[in-house]
């Protein structure tokens, strides 16, 4: 890279959750402790050892001609945002877009009705829904740290002076497909997604849709968009060490997290709140307290789920998670993880079930995935 | 906005067979199945789960390790905090559908966890990253019918940002379009942000914005570009 590196600003975000209908609701019920999980009534699982997942009520009532969920959730998210500058990048990092059209396949027909849901059709029809140039784009999947990584890149393209304007955003539904697969997989609760808590046993899925702006200095200010959240640093590493089970000791999301750290140029003390990946198996809670424990040592401060409270939404869950942590940042807030009761030892003292105050000044915000991906983000707030 | 960077191997995999950039073998669409070279042919120590791998997964993963082979990479990838980004347009349709036809019967009870597991695009590369001990980025770009080089462009912005030590970057199709006669297999390419000692340098390539550039100011259209004879 040449010249000297712009600053990132976390421009504007919008959000559609089981918790609310926009960003703002969806902290409201964060901030009160309320969780959107329950029994799933899409489909059946009378057959399966799960039933809960945290479901909007009518997402059919968003689709549009032309639309499936997915997509009619991520274009009503993208839609909030109050400015869209002309010639925005646009990443989608939506996980699994022909889930949906293959819960509806039947036998033979599956392949054809599969194949015009693919991610460069999600991001293309979308493009078309915001105005934006469907050519001026690319798809990003990396697991359950899709859009994590997908701000990762525009960060870099903003941040080299390569756009002005990235806008990454991703909408996941609870499909079928993917219950029953983590079904099979034994990663579900069998009742409640309880993050960092003694008696947690697995994941909740959640339906979510995020939209979230990246903008330059400039870009941000000619179109009047918050200028306050930077996003200072980012950082992608593997853990080669398996492909669905994380690496015991964090060591690659531990390699992220310094990464974020180092192109910020600021040390571990500064980071303040963390918001976790937090899923609530038992394999990435401890593996993320692992990470914790090298990258900080023994300090504690505050640590927060969101996904007892809205679910897992897979490949939207890293934008929901930047967005709302920048909400935490401006408000000096960490939010409450649902489902906490009894924190495990090395969460004590970092995760609550009620709200934590911080000095609102640096964040860091982390995802991991199958396949041995980590990223995570350090959002700093200006004066 | 541009930044330079140097391929040090490749290697594919087609329905004419298989073959590294060193070979200088050409590469080749045939119409059929990708031919899979046996394990032996390609691995020195075959990745643990290769068994339980997908075709999707397996080609990819051959590819991936031909191309380290060919860079001199093959066991000291590791060091070097490298990454892979992969495109693809149908991805792992194969898997995802032979994994929606096991949760037909018997409403989900028989749902095959492993077959799900492969219904992951970015599953191949985790499989690359424990086999080769790729600690950098790993993710999948979508294909745009320039076989590959959305994931070379991507590969290229993560060296010029200093994120990575050395990308391999590259294309798997393993599943043809409905109703077409589409091309398949897997290519890989290794790119690093200058020469590296002892190590060969088949192209130096340069990146203008969403445009790659070969030596003599040419625009690259597509990955297997790379492996036809210069011009």
């Amino acid at each position: 890279m040449t010249g000297k590196a712009r600053a990132v600003i976390l421009a504007d975000a919008a959000a559609m959750t089981a918790l609310g209908a926009s960003l703002d609701e969806t902290w409201e019920g964060l901030l009160a402790g309320r969780s959107a999980v329950s029994s799933v009534t899409r489909f059946s699982t009378e057959h399966v050892a799960h039933h809960v997942a945290a479901c909007i009520a009518d997402l059919d009532g968003l689709r549009r001609a032309g639309e499936n969920r997915t997509l009619a959730l991520a274009r009503a998210a993208a839609l909030q945002l109050r400015a869209l500058p002309a010639g925005t990048f646009l990443i989608w990092t939506g996980l699994k877009g022909n889930a949906e059209p293959l819960d509806e396949a039947q036998g033979g027909a599956a392949q054809a009705l599969a194949e015009p849901w693919r991610a460069r059709h999600y991001r293309e029809r979308l493009a078309a829904a915001l105005g934006l140039d469907p050519e001026n784009g690319m798809e990003v999947s990396a697991a359950c740290a899709s859009s994590t990584v997908g701000l990762a890149l525009g960060a870099g393209m903003i941040r080299s002076g390569e756009r002005d304007s990235v806008l990454v955003c991703a909408a996941d539904i609870v499909s079928r497909f993917a219950f029953l697969g983590f079904s099979a997989l034994q990663a579900l609760s069998s009742s409640a997604c309880r993050p960092f808590d003694v008696a947690r046993d697995g994941l909740c899925l959640g339906d979510g849709a995020a939209a979230v702006l990246l903008a330059s200095e400039e870009t941000a200010k000619r179109h009047g968009l918050e200028r306050d959240i930077r996003l200072a640093g980012f950082g992608v590493a593997n853990d080669a060490t398996h492909i669905t089970g994380p690496a015991a000791d964090g060591r690659g999301l531990a390699r992220a997290m310094r990464a974020a750290l180092l192109r910020a140029g600021v040390l571990p003390d500064v980071v303040e709140a963390f918001c976790a990946h937090g899923t609530g198996t038992p394999y990435n809670d401890s593996m993320e307290l692992s990470a914790l424990e090298d990258v900080f040592g023994a300090r504690r401060f505050p640590v927060f789920s969101i996904k007892g409270a809205l679910g897992h939404a897979l490949g939207a869950t890293g934008a929901l998670e930047a967005a709302l942590s920048a909400w935490a940042l401006r408000r000096g807030l960490a939010p409450p993880t649902a489902g906490l009761l009894t924190p495990e030892t090395r969460a004590a003292g970092r995760a609550a079930a009620a709200p934590q105050r911080f000095a609102g000044r640096n964040l860091l915000t982390v995802n991991s995935g199958f396949g041995g991906v980590n990223a995570a983000l350090l959002l700093e707030r200006c004066a | 906005m541009s930044g330079g960077a140097v391929v040090s191997g490749g290697g594919f995999v087609t329905a004419g067979g298989h073959g590294r950039l060193g070979e200088g073998r050409p590469l080749l669409f045939p119409p059929g199945a990708p031919l899979l070279p046996r394990k032996g042919e390609i691995f020195a120590v075959p990745p643990a789960r290769y068994g339980r791998f997908d075709d999707y997964t397996r080609l990819g993963c051959a590819a991936v390790a031909l191309a380290l082979r060919d860079a001199g990479l093959e066991g000291g990838a590791a060091a070097m905090n490298a990454g892979v980004v992969c495109a693809s347009g149908r991805e792992c349709l194969a898997t995802d559908l032979a994994f929606q036809a096991s949760t037909l019967a018997e409403d989900g009870r028989l749902a095959s966890p492993n077959l799900f597991t492969y219904t992951l695009p970015t599953i191949v590369l985790g499989e690359c990253a424990v086999a080769f001990g790729l600690t950098g980025p790993t993710f999948c770009t979508g294909e745009d019918g320039r076989m590959g080089m959305t994931a070379l462009l991507a590969a290229l912005r993560l060296l010029e940002g200093g994120e990575a030590g050395a990308m391999l970057a590259g294309w798997i199709e393993s599943v043809p379009a409905a109703g077409a006669d589409s091309p398949l297999g897997a290519l890989f390419v290794v790119v690093e942000p200058a020469p590296r000692p002892g190590a060969r340098v088949f192209w130096k390539l340069r990146r203008q914005g969403d445009a790659v550039l070969l030596e003599n100011g040419a625009r690259l259209r597509s990955l297997p570009r790379l492996f036809a004879a210069r011009e």
